[in-house]
């Protein structure tokens, strides 16, 4: 029975629940191995002016203290630019920023050293703000635009314009393993990590760079993650550096763990973003002409904010055509930990402006934003081309909308809300039905590659091994599913061995969804190239005299066959094992390249959805919660729809956090108020919808991708954001027909409740 | 976790002797609040001693009230038939708060004494008075928005985390105690203290005075409990209101009101009591009340929407418990119903 297309568990699954996987902190410590931390810098900006380690050298258990004067290679490095300090030389750009790495045989030590070491940094005022680094003109690389038509004309024209500025804030990963990475010095002068990364080339490339070392020389390994989100995709890097560095120059294995404080006050978070927008409709609440104006805050360095930022503008159209649209924007450098990628890496900004335009358009018009949304999505010939000149091609979204508003009784719904609004004292309510449209590719083109190795045994199993990494998203199981298929054997007979730079080379990160597209299709490329030469060697094999046409052999259910002497077949373990003997080659590599990408079409495809949710919001205390949330996702033929669907309540509640209640809050001084969970709140059990329905779309293929599949990792976080919408709508009947909720992001019961005192007029 | 000697009490005059006996000794019963405080090293006794095994849990009538002994776990009382009858608003703040398993666990006497929930307190990296007199306090520069807003001091702006002292509070209980010197009675409403210049006293017990139990008085009003949180679970009050109201006819004979969340204590608010005795239920009126109850509010830099979101409850806890309104449950708790309304065991006639 073929694997894809079942809900095989998850091949982890018994033992996380057990306790039983090893993460990385649980790889038994070797006899001499080192624990490493490090002395950060106390404020977001400022000159280091003094720096005294020599009490903290002098206590027992420390064995190391270095400085970037310790580095051996090049202690600049980063992602896209190379604009990061390993190790701060004279300034600090951000709070945290490492100085100091410490060695030590215990953690006791480790405490002593970190209060032994005297740092003086003579503070400077720091940048914090998107307001302030505008004010002073800090920016990464040049203005960034995507435009058609003549936006600024055309808006002159419309019958009806909203101006507004809406202010979306970040969002803390929360992995649960945080940030961590062992390093094992071998002979030679090699160096092997085991790193909890999305990205172990990227650990590779930078721990040659910065330690001096061939590419060669250094092995990356990940067997999983506890977790990623984007967090893991660059900043997975600085402590495999620092352990790195340590067991270069003490030639012990070293393993750096940052602590969740540490972490949250160290890492990158998702880009916090500021959006000005000029909006022009007419009375049926067609799009006419908008030009929006995008801030991000990047923190102290670039990391991959230049892509993220691109991705919101490829996403500020989200699924409706815009015949006169102009999209610009800087990223601004603050003194803040440099923001990196999370799941959805931009695409979520994007997105939200222009459906919180359509939330208002909707109430300026006395109008349902379902039915705006609806007349402007993307449709046929003349309107069905994106800004950046992509054709939306097979477009579903029209329909996947009219159906999930069929299926959940939308119409009926929003009576039903209207007749409640009416009368409660207590409650509001609100419903909001939007839609995603998510690009599915790297928009760094290179990076839409893949390779993997995939090793047959004489006794039928196979191992596999690709770039992708599983950090509990399922990849290995689905790669597990797509082999399995290949070779018409059981999924229990391949094995997804632990990723490693050693057997896969220069791979992308496991990002941007494309983990299974990539990864997978390099996989089943392989198994193919093993195929084709079993396939001949079965019909020689099958064969009295003259062998059978290649044609006629079928592979099925374990066995290999002439189609039509089904009766002589060969079980896979024996035909392996005999083709070994004739020396044919078991093993095989797989290369493959996302095709048809080009500047005017920088994605493959787009993973569509919709989603409708329903809240309830306390007129009294601005509390909300989500009564019902129904999702409807076109992902193609879904390869494994039990780990499809986690990835889309996940994703969705994920996304929910972001729009409610996660806040992340900074000082003044640039310093994170909100490090740790008893101050940053993630959503609780009880939040995720009372009701919550997903479904797949059923009749969807997408035959250009691996077993006509679809990407799954990020769209429906994006979904998630129709909770926030849904808050705006319940919010509009608080106030007069007509005005509009000034909701920012996250609607903490905060937030919701400051709106009810501006519309309600209640609160003193 | 700083080493410590573990020690089952054989009675409760033995406990007492030993624990007054050693400052760096301390009593644990459930346990849920004191051994996550033991391993985050923010409480270290080098003494222990179980008083779980005491024969102080029997829950029953007493002076026309109800006796709570001090072992008798939260979920026992909040699901006892006559609380549940008689005192709702306690049975409805306890399942406000913590989880089925903690409730199992925690106790009726331990539940006033936890520690607050200022993340300052809980992180030993930070300046905290309350944890060590004398460091400073962080939160008064950090993020406060969790924190007090009446009744805070320079050294301390901590807020009282239990949902099940507020309803207390509202209720007059009295805490009996057993200690070196004796028995004694204190009422509810002084057993917290404020902070002042001493944040490490949280409340007035003397060194071994072990609480035997919680009584409640004889009350036939109506009762209720309110919470506002950042989430629907794992989450302690931003503001929580607790209301005990006797009706005289259509007017109100006696109040009593107590918010939680804004101080160091249960806070009670006398003016705004009194200026609900003898007049009719009205939305105008409770506005009124719930303005003088936070006339003199002080908030801090994060924390300014509790002056607001502590009104808007209060207004919604008194008209719920007066009748205005549909009595609610808060969401996510066993009295909440999915409508919204409230299951059936609390009755809305006093």
């Amino acid at each position: 029975m073929p694997s894809v297309g079942r809900s095989i568990p998850h091949e982890s699954s018994r033992d996380h629940v057990r306790g039983r996987s090893i993460f990385l902190d649980d790889i038994t410590p070797h006899r001499n191995e080192l624990v490493v931390d490090f002395v950060g810098s106390p404020v977001a900006r400022g000159e280091i002016v003094a720096l005294d380690l020599s009490a903290a050298t002098k206590i027992p258990g420390v064995v190391g203290l270095y400085t970037f004067r310790d580095v051996p290679g090049s202690n600049l490095y980063g992602a896209i630019f190379h604009d990061e300090y390993f190790l701060a030389e004279d300034k600090v750009s951000f709070q945290g920023e490492p100085i100091v790495v410490i060695a030590a045989e215990s953690h006791a030590a480790l405490h002593a050293a970190k209060k032994a070491i005297h740092l003086d940094v003579r503070p400077e005022t720091p940048i914090v703000s998107i307001a302030q680094a505008i004010e002073a003109e800090e920016f990464i690389g040049p203005p960034r635009a995507i435009s058609r038509g003549h936006a600024r004309d055309a808006l002159e024209k419309c019958p009806h314009r909203l101006d507004g500025t809406l202010y979306i804030g970040g969002q803390e990963h929360f992995y649960m393993e945080t940030q961590c990475a062992l390093a094992i010095p071998g002979e030679n002068g090699h160096l092997t990590f085991h790193s909890s990364t999305q990205n172990p080339t990227e650990t590779q490339v930078m721990a040659a760079r910065v330690l001096g070392l061939g590419m060669h020389q250094v092995v990356c390994v990940c067997k999983r993650m506890g977790g990623g989100f984007g967090g893991k995709e660059t900043q997975a890097t600085p402590p495999a550096l620092m352990a790195g560095l340590v067991a270069m120059k003490t030639g012990r294995p070293a393993r750096c763990i940052y602590s969740r404080e540490t972490d949250g006050r160290v890492t990158g978070k998702r880009h916090p973003f500021e959006v000005r927008y000029q909006i022009g409709f007419d009375s049926d609440g067609r799009l006419l002409a908008a030009r929006l104006e995008f801030y991000s805050n990047a923190g102290f360095s670039a990391d991959l904010s230049t892509s993220v930022f691109d991705r919101a503008l490829y996403h500020a159209d989200n699924a409706y055509f815009i015949p006169d649209i102009e999209l610009i924007g800087r990223i601004c450098r603050t003194n803040l930990p440099s923001n990196t990628a999370f799941r959805g890496f931009g695409g979520g900004q994007g997105i939200l402006a222009i459906e919180s335009i359509i939330e208002d358009i909707a109430e300026f018009l006395d109008k349902d934003a379902a039915e705006i949304r609806l007349l402007n999505c993307y449709g046929a010939e003349g309107r069905n081309q994106t800004p950046y000149g992509q054709i939306i091609q097979d477009d579903t979204l029209p329909l996947l909308f009219e159906r999930l508003a069929d299926r959940a009784d939308y119409k009926q719904r929003r009576q039903a809300i209207n007749e409640f609004n009416a009368t409660s004292q207590i409650h509001l309510r609100g419903l909001s039905l939007t839609t995603v449209k998510f690009g599915i590719s790297f928009t760094t083109k290179f990076l839409n590659q893949a390779n993997a190795l995939v090793n047959v045994y004489t006794d039928g199993t196979v191992q596999v091994s690709t770039g992708g990494t599983e950090m509990g998203q399922g990849l290995n199981t689905k790669i597990r599913q797509l082999v399995a298929d290949e070779f018409a054997i059981d999924a229990a007979n391949v094995s997804v061995m632990p990723t490693s730079t050693e057997k896969n080379n220069n791979t992308p990160p496991t990002a941007a969804s494309a983990g299974t597209d990539l990864n997978g299709s390099a996989a089943v490329n392989a198994c193919r190239l093993i195929r084709e030469r079993l396939t001949e060697f079965a019909a020689v094999r099958l064969s009295e005299d003259v062998p059978i046409p290649i044609e006629r052999i079928v592979w099925e259910d374990g066995c290999v066959f002439d189609r039509e002497k089904p009766e002589q077949c060969l079980d896979f373990g024996h035909l392996v094992h005999a083709a070994h003997r004739e020396r044919i080659s078991l093993g095989e590599r797989g290369h493959y390249i996302t095709p048809g990408l080009g500047p005017s079409r920088p994605f493959f495809y787009y993973t569509t959805g919709c989603a409708l949710a329903e809240v309830e919001i306390d007129r009294f205390t601005g509390e909300m919660r989500v009564t019902r949330a129904d999702i409807l996702m076109d992902i193609g033929q879904s390869i494994n729809p039990a780990i499809d669907l986690g990835q889309i309540g996940g994703g969705f509640v994920q996304g929910m956090g972001w729009a409610t209640c996660e806040e992340l809050k900074f000082s003044d001084e640039g310093e994170l108020l909100t490090a740790s969970p008893s101050t940053y709140k993630i959503p609780g059990v009880r939040d995720i919808p009372e009701d919550f329905r997903i479904e797949f779309e059923q009749d969807s293929r997408f035959p250009e991708n691996v077993r006509s599949s679809k990407a799954v990792g990020e769209p429906p976080l994006l979904l998630g954001l129709c909770v926030w919408t849904a808050i705006k709508n319940a919010l509009s009947y608080a106030g007069p027909r007509g005005h509009v909720a000034p909701l920012n992001l996250p609607a903490t019961g905060e937030e919701i409740l400051r709106c009810l005192c501006e519309l309600e007029d209640k609160c003193p | 976790m700083h080493p410590f000697q573990y020690e089952r009490a054989r009675n409760a005059k033995n406990a007492v002797s030993t624990v007054a006996q050693n400052p760096t000794a301390t009593f644990i019963a459930g346990g849920t609040s004191h051994v996550d405080l033991m391993k985050e090293n923010v409480h270290r006794p080098d003494l222990v001693v179980d008083i779980s095994g005491l024969p102080l849990q029997s829950i029953g009538g007493h002076d026309g009230g109800i006796r709570i002994g001090a072992n008798v776990s939260n979920t026992q009382v909040a699901y006892h038939p006559d609380i549940v009858a008689r005192y709702p608003g306690l049975s409805e703040a306890i399942l406000a708060g913590a989880s089925a398993q903690i409730r199992n666990m925690a106790t009726t006497a331990g539940n006033p004494l936890q520690r607050t929930r200022c993340p300052y307190f809980r992180d030993t990296t930070q300046a905290c008075n309350k944890r060590e007199p004398g460091t400073g306090c962080a939160a008064l520069t950090g993020i406060n928005r969790v924190h007090a807003i009446f009744g805070a001091s320079e050294a301390c702006v901590a807020t009282h985390p239990s949902d099940m002292a507020v309803a207390l509070s509202a209720l007059d209980a009295i805490v009996q105690t057993r200690g070196p010197r004796g028995n004694r009675s204190i009422p509810f409403t002084d057993f917290h203290r404020l902070p002042g210049n001493m944040p490490q006293l949280d409340t007035v017990l003397q060194q071994g005075e072990l609480i035997t139990s919680i009584d409640l008085p004889a009350f036939s009003g109506r009762s209720h409990y309110l919470k506002a949180r950042d989430r629907a679970s794992y989450a302690f009050a931003l503001v929580s209101c607790a209301i005990a109201l006797e009706m005289n006819g259509g007017t109100i004979r006696r109040a009593r009101i107590a918010l939680g969340g804004v101080a160091h204590k249960p806070w009670r608010t006398p003016e705004a009591e009194a200026m609900l005795v003898g007049k009719t239920p009205s939305e105008v009126l409770f506005r009124d009340v719930a303005r003088a109850a936070f006339a003199h509010a002080k908030p801090l830099e994060h924390n300014a929407y509790k002056v607001p979101l502590g009104q808007n409850l209060m207004v919604r806890a008194l008209m719920e418990t007066s009748g205005l309104l549909p009595l609610q449950g808060t969401p996510g708790t066993a009295f909440a119903s999915s409508a919204g309304s409230v299951a059936g065991i609390i009755p809305l006639s006093a």
